[in-house]
């Protein structure tokens, strides 16, 4: 019982040396605050037009995302990346089991979900958190041969490709766009060689243009964004099928003008916009606050990308450089594909609008992934100060070459800490 | 620091930026730039005016007996969105709203509907039913529902109310406005399901509800009139048949009654409209003998004739053209007094009268009578007849005479009721009305009888009123009325078809009018039986059924009998 208490309080323990921790960003913070206040009241209001216990169940994840942030900004960030590796296996395994029919629970014509009784998840909220951990971890340990194609490009696309591949088969064309924006975010800012992210981005795209004419409800999303209002608005046409909340989204901007018709005033989310509390509640404060009330939105996600690429820069080592980078991006990305869908910028895609939609898990893990990005701030370093840690430790360069020598090295720390190897560079 | 490109730190957040920056003009681009159009038609799909029907004014008859009402009933619809598996829905819908599934199903599932009524008018207990279910995207709405509670009753005087609440045919239709009252209306923005949005802007007028009718039509006599109309009809084999009960003193009509009829709470299960007609007021007939009545009262009252006037009934007259129009059967009456021709219904006769009368003042006389022209009931669809004056291209020298025994002339029952009824009234014409009373709210609007003119002098009436109590004793073999003495006359009318009057069985129209007490008289009764079969005469098929009803009515009226009720007047008639 001991041994497993002080097996804990071990995992617990930062790794390298005791850093002095000050107070954390204080301008993310106040961010932070203003979105989620911002969010609890418009699910309120939007929750008016359908179902108004979604405010209240709404409160209570805010208050378990809230424990969860100040749980995550107290610790050290360093010790996640103890988590990197078993987070990423974790994922893998749960993004696979969810296709297994009988245990993924399909919604809304896509599996994934995984139904634990009273609660369910999915696990590619969880792929975001494990993808954001995986990659800052790595390319913490790679440093400048990430420019080389085969140590860079190729595990990367590997890595990428696994996960994207397994979202997109649930189908969750939205989770599959965020990993590529928090990996390529990621991989951009790690120092990738702009070659290989030229061939990488056109590939990419190839890849996205294939999938999205192989399957018949991508097309449409394709052809609901590319459409006129006219054809929108055709009620033999898109308007029966996908572009139903696209078209009804478009009204209640249309009805918002430049400050809207009043917090709470809405029509549009008397049950005409889908979803409006959810993926669709962008267009709830467009009618309700207008332009005005979208443009203060949209500067709040801005500071909350001011202030985290700030803090990755400011990092005093580089996983929380790139932790820093992948949890900016993620919710930075994630909030502008959400908005970029219902303003049809992008296809529409199902995800939340972080912070602002009804919560669930997601509201919870993104304030989780928060808290992260707030404890890094607390351990940052002023510009042109000295680092206090300039390199990460060598052991952890030597991790994460392949994911085979990885997984055989788990779990042995203590021993590796006994007998540094440091000829397994090569 | 820590090896993170500044640079491509920038670059990101300008990415974001970048990005914001277009998001925020597609917002500004539909906000301010779309934001009319977008307004309009977001207005296009929230706005919804619902009209809300107005609580339909009852029909009562002159008793307070409720002939018409309303009572609660739903439609149900669907919004078609929100209808989650259309298969299942169609199943469970299919048993409760009598429609089959694939029908239900097609409905759900047809392209570019928003909502469809699936049924309407369903009782309580049913909406109940469906409501249990908890169907997605299934609505019920409460709206009106007609009913007759007393069914195939008067049904033709009535009419019926239509899907969209008003009425079609009868008192339904004419008094549509009084009784349908005016429809509110709402006017506002609707969530999905049509409910109107608390917060939004929304004008409503409430529904002023209709008047009540009380008619002049007493459901006794109406009962009595239609179930010996039904029986006769089924007696004689016969196609049809009217019969109107009307009070002589004010023109009010008491009864009014068609075969065939419908039942108006299930008018949709009517495959032929011509059913909805009033054929007592909307279709013509050619009378035949009974409008013999009518020729005598002219005679009568220009003086030509007196009742002891004698005429040489042979079997025919020949006019100037050498055409020769016979009596019926051909019989012979030899010399005739003007009563004796209304007994043996003598055509000779009649046409010796109209031949004194001349053209002028027998068709003035036709007119002032009413004929060839609408009595002004307050019923829909009314028709003139036809009356043929010297000058217009139907008429000639063969339908003047013809035209003294009710041939070559068409009238509506109710005409010719309105007209025997000026007789029996003194020989002052009133207008006949069917509506008693509008009971609008406190306001009680009475009609009052309406005079519409004097047809013939009071002596020449009570004078014919004489003679033809003694034709109707001279049917006393056929049928009689004991104790009460009672003016009628028989008639046996030809039926014109395209090539001349029809033959064979069926072809006539037997018909009895008649009015009484003579002494007082309160009630004129038309009993028309269409096409018998059993036998061709008015006397033997409408005969009974007009005493039938004559005596029930002085008894519903408690009119005392004038005379011994064992007497037996008069001898075996002629036809």
């Amino acid at each position: 019982m001991r041994r497993l208490v002080r097996a804990f309080a071990r995992l617990l323990t930062p790794p390298g040396e005791r850093r002095v921790l000050h107070e954390p960003d204080l301008a993310l913070l106040l961010t932070i605050l203003a979105l989620n206040t911002f969010g609890l009241v418009m699910v309120f209001s939007a929750s008016v037009g359908s179902d108004s216990s979604y405010a209240v169940r709404h409160a209570v994840w805010l208050g378990l995302g809230s424990l969860a942030a100040v749980v995550t900004t107290a610790f050290d960030y360093r010790i996640w990346r103890r988590l990197a590796v078993p987070a990423l296996v974790a994922t893998i395994a749960l993004l696979t089991i969810v296709l297994l029919p009988g245990i993924g629970e399909t919604r809304l014509g896509a599996q994934r979900w995984i139904d634990l009784g009273p609660l369910s998840f999915q696990p590619s909220e969880l792929a975001k958190l494990a993808l954001v951990l995986y990659l800052a971890s790595w390319l913490a340990g790679k440093g400048d041969r990430i420019r080389q194609f085969g140590h860079g490009v190729v595990p990367f696309v590997v890595l990428l490709g696994a996960l994207v591949g397994l979202t997109m088969l649930q189908p969750d064309l939205g989770t599959s766009m965020v990993l590529v924006l928090i990996g390529f975010a990621m991989f951009f800012t790690a120092g990738a060689a702009l070659s290989h992210f030229a061939v990488l981005g056109a590939s990419g795209l190839a890849a996205a243009l294939v999938m999205a004419l192989g399957a018949s409800y991508r097309r449409e999303r394709i052809q609901v964004l590319l459409s006129s209002d006219q054809e929108l608005f055709d009620p033999n046409g898109l308007l029966r099928t996908l572009g139903w909340q696209i078209a009804q989204a478009r009204l209640a901007f249309g009805g918002g003008g430049w400050f809207g018709v009043g917090l709470g005033a809405g029509r549009q989310k008397f049950q005409w916009l889908p979803h409006a509390h959810n993926d669709a509640i962008f267009a709830v404060i467009g009618e309700e606050l207008g332009a005005v009330g979208c443009a203060v939105m949209l500067l709040l996600f801005l500071v909350f990308a001011w202030r985290g690429l700030s803090i990755a820069r400011r990092a005093p080592d580089r996983f929380g450089g790139f932790l820093a980078v992948g949890i900016t991006s993620w919710i930075v990305g994630q909030a502008l594909i959400n908005v970029g869908g219902i303003t049809s910028t992008l296809p529409f895609t199902g995800i939340p609008l972080p912070f602002i939609s009804y919560g669930g898990s997601a509201l919870v893990t993104s304030l989780a992934a928060t808290g992260i990005l707030l404890s890094i701030s607390r351990a940052t370093v002023p510009r042109g100060a000295e680092p206090v840690v300039s390199r990460s430790v060598p052991e952890h360069r030597a991790r994460h070459l392949a994911l085979a020598p990885m997984l055989r090295s788990f779990g042995r720390n203590a021993r590796r800490r006994a007998a540094p190897r440091g000829g397994r560079t090569r | 620091m820590n090896g993170l490109s500044a640079r491509r730190l920038r670059v990101l957040l300008a990415a974001f930026v970048l990005f914001s920056g277009a998001v925020g003009y597609r917002v500004v681009s539909f906000a301010v730039l779309q934001g009319p159009v977008l307004a309009q038609r977001a207005e296009a799909f929230r706005y919804r005016e619902d009209i809300v029907p107005a609580h339909r004014g009852d029909i009562l008859d002159a008793r307070g007996r409720v002939l018409a009402t309303d009572i609660p009933a739903d439609r149900v619809s669907a919004i078609v969105r929100q209808v989650e598996d259309p298969h299942r829905t169609a199943q469970l819908l299919a048993p409760l709203i009598g429609r089959s599934a694939e029908d239900i199903e097609a409905a759900l599932t047809q392209p570019g509907r928003e909502w469809v009524v699936l049924q309407r008018q369903l009782d309580p207990e049913v909406s109940a039913q469906i409501r249990a279910l908890e169907l997605p995207g299934i609505v019920l709405d409460p709206e009106p529902k007609r009913a007759y509670p007393m069914g195939d009753f008067a049904s033709q005087v009535l009419g019926f109310v239509n899907w969209e609440y008003r009425g079609a045919y009868g008192l339904e239709a004419a008094y549509d406005s009084v009784v349908g009252g005016i429809p509110g209306q709402l006017v506002g923005e609707r969530d999905l399901a049509g409910n109107v949005i608390a917060l939004g802007q929304s004008s409503w007028s409430p529904p002023k509800d209709g008047a009540t009718l009380v008619l002049t039509i007493d459901s006794a006599v109406q009962y009595l009139a239609e179930s010996v109309l039904e029986r006769t009809i089924q007696e004689q084999r016969a196609a049809g048949g009217t019969i109107i009960v009307m009070d002589v003193r004010t023109g009010a009509i008491l009864a009014m009654a068609n075969r065939p009829s419908f039942d108006p709470n299930r008018f949709t299960a009517v495959s032929d409209p011509a059913l909805f007609v009033n054929r007592s007021v909307s279709a013509t007939y050619e009378p035949g003998s009974t409008f013999k009545v009518i020729t005598m009262a002219l005679g009568l009252d220009a003086g030509v004739v007196t009742p002891q006037t004698v005429v040489d009934g042979g079997t025919y007259r020949e006019l100037p053209d050498g055409t020769r129009i016979y009596n019926a059967l051909l019989q012979e009456f030899g010399l005739e007094t003007m009563t004796e021709v209304l007994i043996h219904s003598s055509n000779v006769g009649a046409m010796e009268v109209v031949d004194r009368l001349g053209p002028e003042r027998f068709y003035d006389g036709v007119e002032r009578f009413g004929f060839g022209q609408p009595s002004g009931v307050d019923l829909p669809g009314e028709v003139e007849g036809i009356v043929n004056r010297p000058g217009t291209a139907g008429w000639s020298l063969t339908t003047f005479y013809t035209n003294a025994f009710g041939q070559g002339i068409a009238v509506t029952p109710l005409q010719l009721v309105v007209a025997v009824s000026a007789i029996a009234n003194g020989g002052v014409l009133m207008r006949p009305y069917i509506v008693q009373e509008i009971r609008d709210g406190q306001r009680i609007q009475v009609t009052e009888p309406t005079t519409v003119r004097r047809v013939i002098r009071e002596e020449t009436a009570r004078t014919l009123s004489e003679m033809l109590a003694e034709v109707m004793d001279s049917y006393s073999t056929r049928f009689r009325i004991p104790g009460y003495r009672i003016a009628a006359k028989t008639g046996t009318a030809e039926i014109p078809g395209p090539h001349g009057y029809e033959r064979g069985e069926g072809a006539t129209i037997a018909s009895v009018i008649g009015y009484g007490p003579v002494e007082n008289p309160r009630f004129c009764v038309l009993v028309k039986i269409d096409r018998p079969k059993g036998s061709p005469w008015g006397e033997r098929a409408a005969g009974p059924a007009f005493a039938e009803v004559f005596r029930q009515l002085l008894l519903l009226y408690g009119i005392p009998p004038s005379q011994p009720v064992d007497s037996v007047a008069g001898e075996g008639g002629r036809p």
